[in-house]
């Protein structure tokens, strides 16, 4: 009878805390996973949301919807100067602090939490999956989620998944030792919201930059290419691009590494006259670590970019070579 | 030591995973290439731990390397077609190093030289002190923000690229987002 009660009384404490019923319907890690992906794409929704990044605080608002058969995504911050993102489709605009807007081209998928495909039916074999029960994020059911590096060449993630909506409503960066490095929470969520395409219309802009694509074999700096010697296990060459910078007068170079979930980019530019040569910056978990190679004439900076713990920058700037690549070969060789 | 043993080590050391006994010994017996990286490291885990940095003045660097010229003789050629990133290693140490002098008074507007003695003394020995006066005096307020608009460039091109890529999703595009929010309040 006693333990009748107690049973009962748990439930009831359960219930009313809106927490799933861990015994009784624990699904897979996969299987959330795969459950959150699907929800991405289809769920219109909208939501306020709190990014932290050490003693950072942002209030966000998200939208996220589909009208006539396009999605559309707004991402605002709501304290402090105006800045936001905002997609149509396949075109992704940045509006800064100065109302100048900036266009990018193609999708950059600004939706909430958007865990690729390849994510939902494969996590990296470098990040090790963990139930851990469940949860509580603002005011629903979750379940959590650890992503755990096997290796200290890239940090950890901890996930909450909406036990209803299957939404991911709270993302951690876990550091080598076990703190957070920052974190991205919904504090509201509303499902199915009433959209319109005039909340998704982008503002009148002072002034509108464009970092233009220069297609690589029309300039001589797109002969040189990154020879990575060493990468950490798992990271792939993604993507390649030369970009000219707004205002600037030669390009600049990049490749995209990942690994599924961490990421980092390498960027190459001709060093001026009164460039920095060498230089260490941080944003939050967010890396930068520049280099000068050559001198003179033959002076480049190279730049690695990314969310990876300060030894493997290091180690893949120190096992990184630039080669002049013959125009028939292809663009991106590990 | 292998290179992989030497990672190992300095990995622990970094987290505090060895006794006194056995950082000593291993500040002792440190080849100056994994000195070198030890001081790297902790020069980042400290800008990743909230100390904020500026980027060193090409014209430190000039001074620096005219400094350790003896030292460039050893340094990688610059070989076309094919050529080594890896600038003189000598000379990227002492420049990276001098970072850690090189931090951001908000106060005044300008880089500071910060207090240098509770920092790596072991690991730098005469070379801090070599770093520390080549660096006073240089503050080049124009050449850190060219510095910064630079990086705010690649910052939006590489949230671009993790938003497309990885599966940090809206992670990357909050922080653009903050980012340039925070840009607008300075």
């Amino acid at each position: 009878m006693l333990k009748r009660l107690l049973v009962l009384c748990t439930a009831l404490f359960a219930s009313f805390f809106f927490v799933p019923d861990a015994q009784a319907q624990t699904p897979s890690p996969q299987q959330l996973l795969q459950d959150m992906s699907q929800a991405h794409q289809e769920r219109d929704f909208r939501g306020r949301l709190v990014y932290v990044r050490g003693n950072d605080v942002s209030t966000l608002e998200v939208l996220r919807g589909r009208i006539d058969g396009q999605e559309y995504e707004r991402l605002t911050h709501l304290d402090g100067e105006l800045a936001e993102l905002i997609r149509h489709g396949e075109q992704l605009v940045c509006v800064h602090a100065d109302k100048t807007i900036t266009r990018l081209g193609g999708r950059a998928g600004i939706g909430p939490f958007a865990l690729q495909a390849q994510l939902s039916t494969m996590i990296p074999k470098q990040y090790r999956i963990e139930q851990a029960g469940p949860d509580r994020v603002a005011g629903r059911a979750t379940w959590r989620l650890h992503l755990v590096p096997q290796d200290e060449y890239r940090y950890g993630y901890r996930l909450w998944i909406d036990d209803d909506s299957h939404l991911l409503l709270r993302s951690e960066l876990i550091g080598a030792q076990g703190q957070v490095l920052e974190r991205l929470e919904f504090i509201s969520l509303e499902l199915s919201p009433t959209l319109t395409l005039e909340q998704f219309r982008i503002p009148a802009a002072a002034q509108e930059q464009a970092i233009n694509s220069v297609e690589s074999r029309d300039h001589p700096q797109g002969r040189l290419q990154f020879v990575t010697q060493w990468l950490p296990e798992g990271f792939i060459a993604t993507e390649q691009d030369m970009r000219m910078k707004p205002g600037g007068q030669s390009p600049v170079s990049s490749r995209a590494y990942s690994d599924g979930l961490a990421a980092f980019t390498l960027f190459l530019e001709r060093a001026t006259e009164d460039a920095v040569v060498q230089s260490v910056s941080h944003m939050g978990p967010t890396l930068a670590v520049t280099r000068q190679l050559g001198e003179a004439a033959d002076a480049w900076l190279v730049t690695l970019v990314g969310e990876v713990p300060p030894s493997t920058a290091e180690r893949v700037l120190n096992a990184l070579l630039l080669e002049e690549r013959l125009l028939e070969e292809p663009l991106l060789k590990n | 030591m292998n290179v992989e043993n030497n990672h190992e080590i300095l990995s622990a050391f970094m987290d505090s995973e060895v006794s006194d006994l056995e950082s000593r010994r291993l500040l002792r017996d440190l080849p100056d290439a994994d000195r070198a990286r030890l001081a790297r490291w902790q020069l980042a885990r400290d800008l990743m731990q909230g100390h904020q940095a500026q980027p060193v003045p090409k014209s430190f660097n000039a001074s620096l390397m005219e400094a350790l010229k003896d030292e460039r003789s050893v340094q990688p050629a610059w070989m076309h077609p094919i050529a080594s990133l890896a600038v003189a290693a000598s000379v990227a140490v002492a420049t990276v190093i001098g970072w850690q002098y090189w931090e951001y008074s908000s106060a005044l507007q300008q880089p500071a030289l910060a207090s240098s003695e509770s920092r790596l003394p072991r690991l730098l020995g005469a070379d801090a002190a070599l770093v520390s006066q080549t660096l006073r005096g240089q503050a080049q307020p124009a050449a850190v923000q060219a510095e910064q608009e630079r990086m705010e460039v690649m910052m939006v091109r590489h949230n671009e690229f993790v938003a497309r890529h990885s599966g940090q999703g809206v992670m990357a595009s909050a922080r653009l987002v903050s980012q340039e929010a925070k840009k607008g309040d300075q």
